[in-house]
């Protein structure tokens, strides 16, 4: 079994199964580029960085591929089946702890990051999940917005979207 | 420490507004004042944060963002914007090249249209910026007006665009007394009906080349081949305008997408589907008529007689123009009806460069559902005034 090492941003390395990195555009090029698929590289000795990934949140990712090693990886955008894209249980409790906290949206832009299209999809469905059915003041107060708007502003943004309700 | 959900990159927040109705990003605009909740493909606005993107973009920080009345571009960012129009000048940032400019805004702000007003080279930056962001939303113009670069600007154009579905194309002039002036854009065939065609074959409704000179003959005949080619009802609706010499004046071309018999008429707009200007007499003889003279073909004539020439079956298909090649057919479409889906339209053009990015289909969500209470004012389009043709 060969083993890839990342190195997320804060130093720590994160020996990696290779065939779980396919699954990371990101990371399968940087393979690619680096040879370190030829027999004659020693690819232990080759530390991929992942300088925009922290450790802890590189962790987690690579918790989820482990758990989705071999699903099939998407290829390209699927705009047009964003309405059928279900979060399944696994990973809906894999985001619960992380949920409504940087660590979820952490783990959103190191999906996006690393180009890791499913984990990115199910990431951003999860977010928009908490978004649905709430308005504007509730969904500021499960993520801890601050309120920038003055009441009037306030107001003047929901008279702005009048037109189009 | 700032709240991430606020610094998520804006393709990340796309991606996640991708899974929300309109409504749901309505309310994301009440959580804060950054607005890449705006930025839905969805609910099909061209809700950029303007400001800030243009500052980082524009060379110097210099941006000229016009508003309606100026002073309004500080409320941007509270803005939901359904078009986003480029005004494109080659004079310096901040001189209003069109008089007409700020009373067109003014009345375009029921579209919430914005104009930045940039440079060609900063146009390229804004664009490369700007084409993610747009993504999945439908770009149904783009205008371009009169002026040297023009095709170089349908050029950068084309090139962002490319695979998208733009469903008109302007490439007008308005003049200082906002009727629509006759743009000399030619720069030879093959660029221009490569372009043309590349409209085409997706899914371009509607074409617009008002040209003041004459499209060569052999363009004439591309055109129609391309018709052809592209193995669909189309319409090559021309103005046209013959001269004493019997030179093509082509004054504007649409093409329409599924014109069917019920919509052809017969008044003063011509279709010509010319293969050779010599065709126009066979033609006519073909079909037992007198003589063609040039007061035919001038538009004066059409408005004041309803005269067909040629039969109605034989304009009907495009199609039919494979057997008759050199046939001429003479008539008009009432594009009335075709009229509806682009109500949310680009309206007006005015001096300089412009494209327009319009939020094609505002007034329909993803099941069907209209939404919007937006009006068109048919008086800021050009291309409805000129479509409406009287029926026989």
């Amino acid at each position: 079994m060969v083993l890839i090492t990342l190195v997320s941003s804060d130093e720590q390395n994160f020996p990696v199964e290779r065939e779980l990195l396919k699954q990371s555009g990101t990371i399968e090029t940087l393979i690619v580029n680096m040879n370190l698929d030829d027999e004659d590289t020693d690819a232990a000795a080759m530390p991929i960085p992942l300088p925009n990934v922290k450790g802890d949140v590189l962790e987690k990712v690579i918790q989820w591929m482990e758990h989705h090693k071999g699903d099939p990886v998407k290829e390209g955008d699927n705009e047009d089946n964003n309405a059928e894209i279900v979060v399944p249980q696994w990973d809906d409790d894999f985001f619960k702890p992380a949920m409504y906290g940087s660590k979820h949206l952490e783990l959103t832009v190191a999906a996006s990051y690393l180009d890791i299209k499913n984990l990115l999809t199910l990431s951003c469905k999860a977010i928009s999940n908490t978004f649905k059915g709430k308005t504007g003041p509730q969904i500021r107060e499960e993520w801890g917005v601050p309120n920038e708007f003055t009441p009037e502003e306030e107001e003047a943004i929901r008279k702005e979207n009048e037109w189009s309700e | 420490m700032p709240n991430l959900l606020l610094n998520l990159p804006p393709k990340t927040f796309h991606q996640i507004s991708d899974f929300l109705d309109e409504n749901e990003i309505l309310q994301l605009r009440l959580v804060s004042k950054m607005a890449n909740a705006n930025v839905s493909r969805l609910v099909r606005y061209c809700s950029l944060t303007i400001k800030e993107l243009s500052i980082r973009t524009l060379a110097n920080g210099v941006l000229a963002i016009k508003f309606g009345v100026e002073g309004e571009a500080l409320n941007l960012r509270s803005l939901i914007l359904c078009r986003i129009t480029l005004f494109c000048s080659l004079s310096e940032i901040g001189e209003n090249v069109d008089e007409n400019l700020f009373s067109l805004l003014e009345e375009d702000r029921g579209y919430k249209t914005l104009s930045v007003q940039l440079m060609s080279a900063q146009m390229e930056r804004f664009m490369t910026i700007v084409k993610p962001l747009l993504k999945g939303i439908k770009i149904d113009t783009i205008n371009s007006v009169g002026c040297e670069c023009d095709l170089e600007l349908i050029r950068m154009c084309m090139k962002f665009l490319e695979g998208r579905e733009i469903t008109r194309l302007n490439l007008v002039k308005l003049n200082k007394s906002k009727k629509i002036e006759i743009t000399e854009i030619y720069d030879g065939p093959g660029e221009y009906i490569s372009m043309i065609k590349k409209i085409l074959t997706a899914k371009c409704e509607r074409l617009n080349i008002p040209d003041q000179r004459p499209f060569s003959l052999r363009d004439i005949e591309n055109l129609c081949q391309l018709l052809n080619c592209v193995n669909k009802k189309a319409y090559l609706d021309v103005s046209a305008e013959i001269n004493t010499s019997f030179d093509v004046h082509v004054g504007v071309y649409r093409i329409l997408g599924d014109a069917d018999d019920g919509n052809v008429v017969f008044s003063r707009r011509f279709l010509c589907i010319l293969g050779d200007a010599g065709d126009i007499l066979h033609s006519c003889a073909r079909d037992g008529r007198s003589a063609l003279t040039p007061a035919l073909f001038h538009l004066q004539f059409g408005e004041s007689s309803s005269v067909s020439l040629g039969n109605r079956t034989s304009i009907a298909h495009l199609d039919h123009q494979k057997e008759d090649p050199g046939r001429i057919l003479i008539g008009s479409s009432d594009l009335r009806s075709r009229m509806a889906p682009h109500k949310k339209a680009a309206s007006q053009n005015f001096g300089g460069w412009i494209i327009h990015f319009v939020a094609q289909d505002l007034s329909t969500t993803r099941d069907g559902q209209s939404t919007t209470k937006a009006k068109k004012k048919p008086s800021l389009d050009p291309l409805s005034r000129r479509s409406q043709s009287p029926p026989l």
